[in-house]
């Protein structure tokens, strides 16, 4: 992705991270905060943020990659499982809030510092002020934060006073006090925007009648966010009822299962693959880092909330940029080549052959030492001096098969 | 992976870009050399006050590997004709480091500018310079990458 190019590097502005704000001196906990929310393996704000049974919390992704790794938490190093996740909505919401704040913060303070120095230059110039000084106070005044997601509830309004059902003269009854006229909710089954007094009559006659066919009022993101929550609270107790929600948000419901993939053929793991959509090409390894990849990247997104998930559609695209720069650091620099170590080390490779040739059973007083780091490194711990075994166990295979091909 | 890979080293760059600017938070005897892409960087490392290494400027080259952070990168002090690597019982020859925290210590949650620190401090609290035992077997089959070498880590005093 990032080709060798140092300008690019410098001139990034696309990452943002605790040090764009001023420090504690001058915005007290503003860097803290914005390091508070960021994930410590990406350093990115959290995304569907989890949390270990340690408590320390990550992205739900960083966290899955993290574990298949090593199964531990990366912070305290207790022990930890996917199983045991818990969601952090919580943490979530924060999140949500810091990102459309952070921008504002960040100009206000832009704004704050300008109108300082510029204070400070025309009367006294001389005196220094006082690092600690809430400098923020005035103009955060004017200007006030709009978020949509403030209040996601459906609105309590409603409409004029022609509720015939018993039901509408109860909730008439509760409701009476906040009388904004024309107020509809989105119905639960079929979506359609449906007046608040009208909701029971109309999920009663199998939302046939009474849907206002221009829609509701409500700005089109909460109302996605009221049809997810929606779904998300009754889906399992309609079953096969609603026909009219697209099926991927149906099955975007419930978590892949882990595939064991030592017990697994070739062809059932490209199955796998293609009950997934996803590209069966490539050899074992590839398949597998593949199914894999995606069973963490469609979990993950699960461990949102129901309001931000991605669709899967957006999931795919993530994927198929990974495949791409998979393939393209397959050409890594660390990897050696084979023929060129050959090459170097031939003369190590006939010493050793006549080593192995000339005296079988004397061995080298090191050779032991060599063996039991590979094969047992616990066993291994008391050994004096830290072991230099030759190389990987992939490496020690090669030179091996050198020696008796 | 890949993109935590290049926005987290950027990341990390841009803020010890931001801390060498600033003398007050500099971590005191590291210093980035060169960074001109996110596979390889260079640091100099030397132990500021009493040590058996005073005087002494070191440099170290970090490899990264697109699984980063998830995997360490490759740690080992530069051999040159310039710069030689410390003599310290945990450093052979060929500049290879033996470390827990380049291998099964390493945690995601680590950065180059911790790996830095923890090499400074191993060097600080040396405290004698020899060479690590098996030093020339060693060096003599090393790969090329300290990474493919499985080390044993017995010392915690150093």
């Amino acid at each position: 992705m990032w080709k060798n190019d140092p300008k690019e590097l410098l001139n990034s502005t696309d990452i943002q991270d605790p040090t764009d704000f001023p420090p504690s001196s001058t915005t007290p906990g503003l860097r803290a905060l914005d390091n508070a929310l960021r994930c410590k393996i990406c350093q990115e704000l959290y995304e569907a943020p989890v949390v270990l049974t340690c408590g320390h919390c990550f992205c739900s992704l960083c966290a899955r990659n993290q574990l298949s790794e090593k199964p531990a938490c990366p912070t305290c190093w207790k022990e930890a499982a996917i199983s045991s996740f818990r969601v952090n909505p919580a943490m979530e919401e924060a999140v949500t809030a810091w990102k459309d704040a952070r921008p504002f913060v960040l100009r206000v303070i832009d704004e704050a510092i300008d109108l300082r120095t510029t204070a400070s230059e025309s009367s006294r110039p001389a005196k220094r002020h006082k690092p600690d000084t809430p400098v923020l106070s005035n103009s955060v005044s004017p200007r006030k934060q709009s978020r949509g997601h403030d209040n996601p509830g459906p609105s309590r309004g409603r409409d004029g006073p022609d509720g015939n059902t018993p039901n509408d003269d109860v909730e008439q009854d509760t409701c009476s006090n906040t009388n904004n006229s024309k107020s509809s909710v989105e119905c639960p089954v079929c979506g359609k925007s449906v007046p608040m007094t009208k909701i029971n009559a109309h999920l009663d006659t199998n939302c046939k009648h009474y849907s206002i066919l221009s829609g509701g009022k409500n700005a089109s993101s909460s109302k996605s966010g009221q049809k997810d929550a929606w779904s998300k609270l009754l889906d399992g107790k309609r079953s096969g009822k609603d026909k009219e929600r697209p099926e991927a948000e149906v099955e975007a419901m419930s978590p892949l299962p882990k595939a064991s993939y030592t017990v697994l053929k070739d062809k059932q793991i490209r199955d796998l693959l293609a009950a997934q959509d996803l590209s069966t090409a490539g050899d074992r390894s590839q398949l597998i880092s593949r199914h894999e990849r995606w069973v963490a990247l469609y979990n993950a997104n699960l461990d949102r909330s129901p309001a931000l998930r991605k669709r899967l559609a957006e999931l795919r695209l993530e994927m198929r940029r990974w495949e791409e720069d998979r393939r393209a650091s397959r050409k890594d620099p660390l990897k050696i080549d084979i023929t060129e170590y050959r090459r170097a080390n031939k003369a190590e490779f006939e010493r050793l052959v006549q080593r192995a040739r000339g005296k079988p059973g004397q061995e080298s007083p090191r050779a032991p030492d060599s063996s039991a780091s590979l094969s047992d490194r616990a066993a291994s711990c008391d050994l004096r001096g830290p072991v230099g075994a030759s190389g990987s166990e992939t490496d020690t295979i090669l030179v091996t098969s050198d020696v008796e091909g | 992976m890949s993109v935590v890979y290049s926005r987290r080293l950027k990341k990390e760059l841009q803020e010890i870009q931001i801390e060498q600017a600033d003398p007050t938070k500099r971590a005191a005897g590291i210093q980035l050399l060169q960074a001109d892409d996110l596979k390889i960087w260079f640091f100099s490392i030397e132990v500021l006050g009493e040590s058996l290494y005073k005087n002494e400027v070191f440099h170290l080259m970090v490899r990264f590997d697109p699984e980063y952070p998830f995997k360490s990168p490759a740690v080992q002090f530069v051999v040159s004709d310039k710069v030689k690597p410390p003599v310290h019982p945990h450093v052979y020859t060929n500049g290879h480091i033996c470390a827990s925290i380049l291998g099964d210590d390493w945690s995601p949650t680590l950065s180059v500018m911790a790996i830095c620190i923890t090499i400074q401090s191993m060097l600080a609290s040396c405290k004698k310079k020899e060479l690590p035992e098996g030093n020339d077997d060693y060096v003599r089959t090393a790969p090329d990458n300290p990474k493919k070498t499985r080390f044993v880590y017995h010392d915690d005093t150093v």
